[in-house]
């Protein structure tokens, strides 16, 4: 993975002097709050419904087993001895003191990490498939291109103070995992005829109040003009965005009311400005490209068989070990090898959440299994991406002893959960809980495998961190007269065939939603062709219809 | 007050921002708000004048409506209503890099500490700051980064730069 040169490592750590000088005019009351919140929120800090919360940028979401022993140690110093895993790839700790906040950042900068631009009106973490570097169907590893842009973005002088919060997904296969399409720019690396890579740019796209598919803008940008290509559409945004109403500021509105081919013309010719003004400055650099993509070479693979008798035998005496294998490994590049997928969604459990021990021995496994190279995903799960099928057995069992062997991947239980009330400021219900009792319902583990593949997603409010709009099966938890209530979507997809989930009806009682849920599943169940046809398949030939019919009846 | 690169006090600043009832005067050194400036190119009231004349731009002004009109210009002031509106830093690379605006660059309005490097960065050469707290640490929010990534208005040299220099 990237290391940091010195320059990298000044930056951060000039970044830490900075916040640090911050947090004393704040305490010395020099900055009243209302001038501070700029400053922190800059760094990552918000302040929650109980406590200060800080978001720590994973870059593309990738670890190393020492960053995540850090954040293990951070986890259990400052915070309750857990942290929280995002759908931004990223990291928070929901329990800091102010007066901690800047020891914690100088810790993490000893790891080359820190809380640069995961919050504020910026360009925020970028996030890319959490399979990159290891799947046998991508372009090239798009975790290079995130770096470059990780760079780019930092600190950058005219994109700071945006008309709102700018995300970023790159992806490099035509499978994707990363929802770029549900970002305000999705870039999607491709080879053109002649062979040569470059990037098709998406923009527009988003969740939130007004859930948006992006846009293609341009189907090949060459690679050395990606960065002048991001700063016209940037620019362009920067001076065209609302500003005058927060749900009217992100791009996917200014693209919709500037017209998708008036926001081309205009973003073509800032291109073509940018172009002939300040080419040399922004053109990417061969050799810079080249410098960074070394850092994300091939690790040592051995030369191994396709197949591992180890791997067969272990499947076929322990069914709980089988169970996992149908569901948490994926293929890899190389014979012999298998990508792992590390659930975060035990039964009972927080989605996302990892205890500091939990944490520790994700790094120890991945230092002797994967290169010491750990993926965070956008649905909250971590990844080991380089694992021999020699040795699935083994991880399996270690990570199992700590409960994290769960087999649900890509199943009911594997949800997406917002915060929503029990932390969040904005929310109007709850969201956890809600989860629970969703998980509770389909604890038994064979029913969630014969059910098949199945993404439900909660938001707590309509701000929709928990991306219910692409839910297979969404809920949104709103607030009527001061009664939590639940809608429920069916339908969404945030992968290549990007969908927004539609309203089945009217929303259900906090304590209707398991039973709710588990009406649309029974009516998949019964309906579907033959377990081939996934729910969103059968969803898309049925329509709502007989979903209506067993949730609502005559009513 | 305003303050240079170097969080010296401009000694010979004399330009006073031109309200909108205040009247034109061609002999004393005023800032004109960007429509009031086209507006006197246009009618020909400036044509005797002796003074030097700043021209302000505001978050919503096109940029671009400068480019024939810049050799009668001593200043131009980038106004910052309120910190979050970040057009003013668009205004400044544009000026720099597409416009070849070399003269004074002045950031007026509600600036935040931390955004003094970021208009340092972007091309300023001066600076309206209001609070004292912020004049007395003028120099440890402009340097608060010795490095950039990027190479947007103040001809610094880039960290991609220094990394593949030759020799």
């Amino acid at each position: 993975m990237y290391q940091y040169d010195q320059f990298d490592n000044g930056l951060v750590s000039e970044r830490v002097d900075q916040f640090r000088g911050q947090v004393e005019r704040r305490t010395a009351g020099n900055v009243l709050e209302e001038e501070f919140r700029p400053h922190r929120l800059m760094n990552g800090l918000y302040l929650q419904l109980h406590a200060y919360m800080l978001r720590v940028a994973v870059p593309y979401g990738t670890l190393n087993g020492g960053q995540m022993r850090m954040l293990a140690d951070c986890a259990r110093k400052y915070d309750k001895g857990y942290g929280h895993f995002t759908t931004r790839q990223n990291i928070q700790f929901n329990w800091p003191r102010l007066d901690d906040v800047s020891e914690l950042l100088k810790d993490l900068s000893e790891v080359e990490m820190h809380a640069i631009q995961t919050s504020g009106n910026c360009i925020r973490n970028i996030t890319t498939d959490q399979y990159a570097g290891a799947t046998p169907d991508e372009v090239e590893d798009p975790r290079i291109t995130g770096e470059v842009l990780r760079q780019w973005s930092t600190f950058h002088p005219e994109f700071s103070f945006l008309p709102r919060k700018f995300k970023i997904a790159i992806t490099a296969t035509e499978n994707d995992r990363a929802a770029m399409r549900f970002h305000d720019i999705g870039i999607e690396i491709v080879k053109n005829d002649a062979g040569d890579i470059g990037y098709a740019v998406w923009v527009g796209g988003g969740q939130g109040r007004t859930p948006v598919i992006a846009k293609k803008l341009n189907s090949f940008v060459p690679r050395q003009d990606l960065i002048c290509y991001l700063e016209a559409v940037l620019r362009t945004y920067n001076m065209l965005g609302r500003r005058d109403n927060l749900y009217k500021a992100r791009i996917k509105i200014t693209v919709n009311e500037t017209g998708v081919e008036e926001f081309t013309r205009l973003v073509d010719e800032e291109f073509a400005a940018v172009k002939q003004h300040a080419y040399e400055q922004f053109r990417l650099r061969d050799e810079e490209f080249s410098r960074v993509a070394a850092f994300f070479s091939d690790p040592a693979y051995e030369s191994l068989a396709a197949t591992s008798s180890t791997f067969e035998d272990a499947k076929a005496k322990d069914t709980r070990f089988a169970a996992w294998a149908a569901t948490n490994i994926a293929p890899h590049k190389v014979p012999g090898y298998a990508i792992a997928n590390i659930s975060l969604k035990p039964a009972g459990g927080i989605p996302g959440d990892a205890t500091s021990e939990q944490m520790d021995l994700v790094a120890d496994l991945a230092d002797r299994y994967s290169f010491s190279d750990i993926r965070v995903t956008h649905e909250q799960n971590l990844v080991l991406p380089h694992v021999k099928f020699d040795d699935l057995y083994a991880l399996w069992q270690a990570l199992d002893h700590i409960d994290l062997g769960t087999a649900n991947l890509g199943l009911v239980t594997d949800m997406i959960v917002c915060p929503g009330l029990d932390y969040c400021n904005l929310a109007n219900a709850r969201s956890i809980p809600v989860g629970q009792m969703i998980d509770a319902r389909f604890a038994d583990l064979n029913r969630q495998h014969d059910i098949g593949e199945l993404k439900v997603k909660i938001s707590g409010c309509i701000n929709a961190c928990g991306h219910h709009h692409v839910g297979h099966i969404g809920i949104l938890g709103v607030d009527k007269k001061g009664t939590e209530y639940y809608q429920i979507t069916l339908g969404g997809s945030a992968d290549e065939n990007a969908a927004v989930g539609k309203i089945v009806g009217r929303a259900f009682g906090y304590d209707e939603v398991a039973d709710a849920v588990e009406t649309v599943v029974t009516t998949y169940v019964n309906g579907r062709d033959s377990k081939e046809e996934t729910f969103l398949s059968y969803v898309g030939r049925v329509g709502l219809g007989p979903f209506k019919e067993a949730l609502y009846g005559s009513e | 007050m305003v303050l240079n690169k170097d969080g010296q006090k401009l000694v010979e600043d004399s330009f006073t921002l031109l309200a909108d009832d205040d009247a034109l005067n061609n002999d004393q050194a005023q800032i004109l708000p960007l429509a009031r400036f086209l507006d006197a190119v246009e009618d020909g009231s400036l044509n005797a004048r002796t003074a030097p004349l700043g021209v302000l731009l505001a978050p919503a002004d096109d940029t671009r409506a400068l480019v024939d009109h810049l050799g009668k210009l001593a200043l131009i002031a980038i106004d910052f209503p309120q910190y979050k509106d970040g057009r003013g830093f668009t205004h400044a690379r544009l000026l720099r890099e597409q416009l070849g605006w070399t003269g004074e660059l002045r950031a007026v309005g509600d600036v935040l500490f931390d955004q003094l490097n970021y208009m340092l960065r972007t091309g300023f050469s001066t600076f309206d700051v209001r609070k004292a707290y912020d004049v007395e640490h003028f120099a440890d929010a402009i340097n608060a980064f010795t490095e950039a990534y990027q190479q947007p208005g103040d001809g610094r040299i880039t960290v991609i730069e220094k990394r593949h220099a030759v020799g």
